[in-house]
């Protein structure tokens, strides 16, 4: 799972929790009942740990100083473009 | 947006890449709305286009405006994304972020913040580059009110180098 690989990379989060939050979505869909929801925020819960989120914001935090000290280092990302 | 547009410029101006800053892109989308009282699939399919300035390698503005040709409505956004990337693939890559959204049909769009998430996949590099599929999801704060589109994107073309 690609996808799970490169928000592992980026957030610090445990490929295997992303693995299981998308089974959790997948399993859930249609989210027709609010206790269905409930299970994926759950899920979702244990997937974001304070840790990922730190790593995460060292990232974006670095790059903001970047930005706003005037350097500007654009990246063809094709998710910009939806 | 032009005062937008001027602080982006001044921000851009510096610096200097081989990637431009800023990139507009033709779009098409089967766009799903989380309605309680109508829930077609899909709800409507749109046309209209998508500027991003890219500030950094994870951090980009966003802005975009599209026509639902069945419902006959006009929508834009403006707002933030910050990226992931697979490093082995840059072909593929999954956004988070927000942005503020309008509509001249509130019935459709409503005026709200919305938290999104969004993926891109170049799936023809070599055969088609300017080709991307997107998908998207996003909720509304206010509304509480999911929606979800898959579309294709051909880019027009950059500046800002």
């Amino acid at each position: 799972m690609i996808i799970a690989e490169v928000l592992s990379a980026l957030a610090g989060v445990p490929a295997n929790n992303i693995k299981k939050l998308v089974a959790a979505g997948v399993s859930v869909a249609p989210w027709d009942s609010a206790e269905e929801g409930r299970r994926l925020l759950l899920t979702l819960d244990r997937a974001i740990t304070p840790e990922a989120i730190a790593s995460l914001w060292g990232v974006v935090s670095a790059e903001l100083r970047e930005i706003l000290a005037g350097q500007i280092n654009p990246a063809d990302n094709p998710s910009d473009s939806a | 947006m032009k005062r937008l547009s001027l602080l982006l410029l001044l921000i851009a101006a510096p610096a200097w890449s081989a990637e431009p800053i800023f990139k507009a892109y033709a779009g098409l989308n089967g766009v799903w709305f989380d309605s309680q009282e109508d829930i077609k699939y899909p709800s409507d399919l749109e046309g209209g286009a998508v500027i991003r300035a890219s500030l950094s390698k994870h951090i980009s503005a966003v802005g975009s405006t599209f026509y639902g040709f069945d419902k006959a409505y006009v929508r834009a956004a403006l707002g933030a994304r910050v990226t992931a990337v697979n490093a082995d693939s840059p072909d593929l890559s999954v956004g988070l972020g927000i942005q503020y959204h309008v509509s001249n049909d509130e019935s459709v769009r409503p005026q709200e913040w919305a938290p999104d998430a969004s993926v891109g996949w170049r799936a023809w590099p070599s055969q088609a580059p300017n080709l991307v599929l997107v998908a998207q999801g996003s909720y509304g704060l206010e509304s509480q009110q999911a929606q979800v589109l898959a579309g294709i994107r051909y880019e027009l073309g950059g500046i800002g180098r």
